[in-house]
């Protein structure tokens, strides 16, 4: 088990240096002066303009500026800073507790609702609850989260009134529409995946059998479906986790969180290589790292699966 | 004393007298809905907090600075030589308490003697010459650096020849000399821009560290610091030693990405202000906010560029049936509901003196275009330029609709391209078709409205347009001592502008300000540089 996490973790090197790569020569390959669109409409001076395109090496040939950029992080763990100056690093510390926090509550939220309201519908199966459950999952799973967030931020934001419409100040409150608005279909797909895992392992021959044994329904139920019925749910989970950082662009930026999906965004836009390349990267660990938890999850949940 | 300084000080008084009421209701401030006309707006005791929606800036240092979030900021933090009179839109004592020229050339600015930024520290003559020549040297890479470029000795310093401007002087402590390169009339006006302002000492130790809580000397000091992407919090400044101090003690940006989220962040009551309400909400505004919004006129300009440097636009004819060929009140109802007003100018009205468009070719009049259109041999095929994302794209195809109904153009092809990318091919003249473009002022003064644009070689003269009748205009309005005369001669210049047409006027932008029921509407005052004086503004619950 142990020699597997860090083979996994060896395999990462190649993966992040291949993505950052890639992102690097995106952002480079953009057309466009980014310190020319810096002053908009109204024109910067040449001295001004050279100054700023030697300090951010944008004259220099891609290789030559991606091998100083990797320089920067491997002699001084310099991220480089944006065009107006700011410290990468410092962004991303600033806002990474943004997007995870948004990511977490969601997390929760789907997690909770999907698979209690799998199993309940399973349970109850073709009884009103259950209906209830098919109707209410294939609204969430059609409705675009864009959509889902405005809603949220109509009903419960300006009409009740229950929950701030915009931005972090009122602490762990302000991050329930966003993250409801972001779980919504992720809530539908799992709530319908462990109600169907988990009919298909109650109507299998080892239920059958334990029932007939006389166990009782309950164990029956954790014992044998459902811990057959979850792997599927925790492949879907993580994988949900790990594309969250991409999904938080929309939600973050709707809301006005300050975090780091609406930065790349915002940074795309102003061709801020550095930026980008920073972020991304952290997704891409965030990614393979949380692939790598579900593997191992997997074995937790059913030991017959082993580890080379 | 102008109305916004009468007010300013009517207001500031802790409770609002009924003879302060009705110079309230008397200057709305352009504001065109009716408010509560006639009651008394009882401000908060200390003046309250007031929060207002903005972007995020790019820059927090005077002379980088260039876009309209952080220059807003800057405002309230720093007073220059010069401020604008907000009704007048002429140039009033700011740190210089007093100007003189004989020649429009070299300048000589007596300044206050009890100015000290927030810090405590003292300003000078000597101030403005270290500020200036750190914003000029090109080490420093501040944006707005060719402001200067027509102070003596600008160049030098850019050349890296000289270490200071020779063109700016401390004569004493309180005697600060200007020398331009050549007679420059519109001096005072310039000097209220954010480039300008002067800084404190400890600014040259640590850029990074002063942009984080700017130390100024205007009417607001920073409490705490910049918050990136949340806000800017400032209190006001007790020891500031203009006419008017702010009335909020506490003013509050917020920072948004988007628009409609600080909508309804308004409507729900946690935003005050927000100043630049998004267009399609002009229909639901009234249902939305009943009294609670304001109409602003500003100096935004928009226009189709048409590049003069392609033989198919160098007939004026051509120019001339374009602009005659599209209805511009049709796409401004339908697109913008009605947010902007029919541009007939270059110079913005509220500082023409002609007040009304005299463009002869800026009414719709389809057939006499058509006519004149074929007479002048116009192109059938049409490539148009805009830049993408940022809400052009449904006018410029409405121009273009309008175009192939009424000039029988055939084909026409869009290039809508990223900003940077848009500039890049504006740079290279690689533009081959009409192009969209705005202006707007940075300093309230006709010169601004034109000569940047349209004099031969000028800095965004992108049509390529030259004309030496129009140069000379502005050279000789420029060294005019008689601002009316110089007026006259600005006017004459944009009459050329407008016959030569190198480019097409669109529209001047409305902004739609709505606020929450905390503050007093009829204290809202949005300038012509789309500013909205914070300072000026009655809380009036906490």
């Amino acid at each position: 088990m142990t020699r597997y996490i860090i083979r996994r973790l060896l395999q990462f090197i190649p993966v992040i240096v291949i993505s950052t790569l890639l992102v690097y020569a995106l952002v480079f390959a953009m057309p466009g002066d980014p310190i020319r669109a810096l002053a908009g409409d109204r024109p910067m001076s040449d001295a001004v303009r050279e100054t700023l395109r030697e300090q951010y090496n944008l004259d220099d040939p891609f290789f030559v500026q991606y091998a100083k950029y990797l320089w920067g992080i491997i002699t001084a763990g310099d991220f480089g800073t944006t065009f107006n100056g700011r410290p990468v690093t410092e962004l991303i510390t600033q806002r990474l507790p943004v997007t995870a926090t948004l990511a977490l509550v969601t997390f929760v939220i789907q997690s909770i609702m999907g698979i209690i309201a799998g199993i309940l519908a399973a349970l109850y199966r073709d009884r009103f609850f259950d209906r209830f459950v098919q109707v209410a999952t294939v609204t969430m799973v059609a409705l675009p989260t864009l959509v889902i967030a405005f809603l949220m931020q109509l009903v419960f934001g300006l009409n009740l009134g229950l929950f701030p419409i915009a931005g972090i100040n009122d602490g762990l409150i302000s991050y329930i529409l966003p993250a409801l608005a972001m779980a919504s279909v992720s809530t539908g797909i799992l709530a319908r995946l462990v109600r169907s895992e988990l009919l298909d392992s109650l109507s299998s021959d080892y239920v059958r059998t334990a029932t007939a044994k006389g166990m009782k329904r309950s164990r029956v139920v954790t014992r044998h479906g459902l811990r057959n019925s979850l792997i599927p749910a925790v492949t879907f989970i993580g994988a949900d986790l790990a594309s969250m950082m991409a999904g938080s662009i929309v939600v973050e930026t709707i809301f006005n969180l300050p975090g780091l999906g609406e930065q790349v965004y915002r940074s795309i836009q102003g061709q801020e290589g550095t930026v980008v390349v920073g972020i991304v990267t952290l997704f891409v660990i965030f990614f393979v790292l949380i692939n790598l938890i579900v593997d191992v999850l997997y074995g937790l949940l059913d030991p017959r699966i082993r580890y080379e | 004393m102008n109305n916004i300084s009468r007010r300013r000080r009517a207001t500031g008084a802790v409770a609002v007298t009924a003879a302060a009421a009705l110079v309230l209701s008397a200057c709305g401030g352009g504001g065109d809905n009716g408010g509560d006309n006639g009651e008394a707006a009882q401000g908060v005791e200390g003046g309250g907090t007031v929060s207002a929606y903005n972007c995020e800036p790019q820059f927090l240092v005077p002379g980088n600075s260039t876009e309209v979030c952080g220059s807003w900021v800057l405002d309230s933090l720093f007073t220059g030589l010069v401020q604008t009179d907000l009704d007048t839109n002429e140039p009033m004592p700011g740190v210089a308490e007093s100007w003189d020229t004989e020649d429009n050339q070299t300048w000589t600015f007596t300044l206050g003697e009890d100015w000290t930024f927030h810090d405590g520290e003292e300003i000078t003559a000597q101030t403005f010459v270290d500020t200036y020549n750190w914003v000029i040297d090109p080490d420093n890479a501040q944006q707005s650096a060719n402001f200067f470029d027509n102070f003596v000795g600008y160049q030098e310093v850019v050349d890296g020849d000289a270490e200071e401007m020779e063109g700016v002087r401390a004569v004493d402590d309180y005697t600060l000399e200007i020398e331009l390169t050549e007679p420059f009339s519109p001096l005072p006006d310039m000097l209220t821009y954010t480039a300008f302002y002067p800084m404190p000492s400890v600014a040259y130790e640590d850029i990074d560290a002063f942009e984080q809580a700017p130390v100024g000397n205007g009417r607001y000091m920073m409490d705490g610091e910049w918050e990136h992407d949340v806000q800017i919090a400032v209190e006001r400044f007790d020891d500031w030693a203009g006419e008017d101090p702010g009335l909020p003690q506490r003013i509050e940006w917020r920072m948004y990405t988007d628009i409609e989220t600080a909508y309804l962040d308004v409507q729900s009551g946690n935003l005050d202000i927000l100043d630049s309400a998004p267009p399609n909400r002009r229909a639901t505004v009234e249902s939305d906010f009943g009294e609670n919004y304001a109409d602003f006129d500003t100096s935004s300009f928009t226009y189709m560029g048409l590049p003069l440097y392609q033989e198919e636009f160098q007939d004026v004819d051509v120019r001339h049936a374009l602009s005659m060929a599209i209805d511009r009140q049709a796409i401004i109802d339908a697109i913008f509901d009605g947010a902007q007003t029919p541009a007939a100018n270059i110079i913005p009205p509220a500082l023409s003196d002609a007040g009304e468009g005299n463009c002869e070719y800026c009414d719709y009049d389809p057939e006499a275009a058509a006519e004149l259109y074929e007479e002048a041999g116009g192109p059938t095929d049409l490539t148009i330029y805009f830049n993408s994302g940022a809400g052009h794209e449904e006018w410029v195809e409405a121009v273009s609709n309008q175009w192939q109904q009424n000039l029988g153009i055939e084909n026409v092809t869009f290039e809508s391209l990223d900003f940077a990318q848009y500039l890049a091919l504006h740079d290279e003249q690689e533009i081959t078709g009409p192009y969209r473009l705005g202006w707007s002022l940075s300093y309230p003064s006709a010169q601004y409205a034109m000569e940047p644009i349209y004099s031969t070689g000028a800095s965004s003269n992108y049509a390529d347009y030259s004309n030496e009748e129009f140069d000379d205009l502005i050279n000789e309005a420029n060294a005019e001592t008689d601002p009316d005369t110089a007026a006259e001669m600005y006017t004459e210049a944009e009459a050329i502008l407008l016959e030569d047409m190198p480019v097409i006027p669109m529209w001047f932008s409305n902004y739609l300000v709505v606020h929450s029921d905390r503050v007093d509407g009829d204290s809202i005052f949005m300038d012509q540089a789309t500013y909205t004086h914070l300072e000026d503004v009655v809380v009036t619950e906490e």
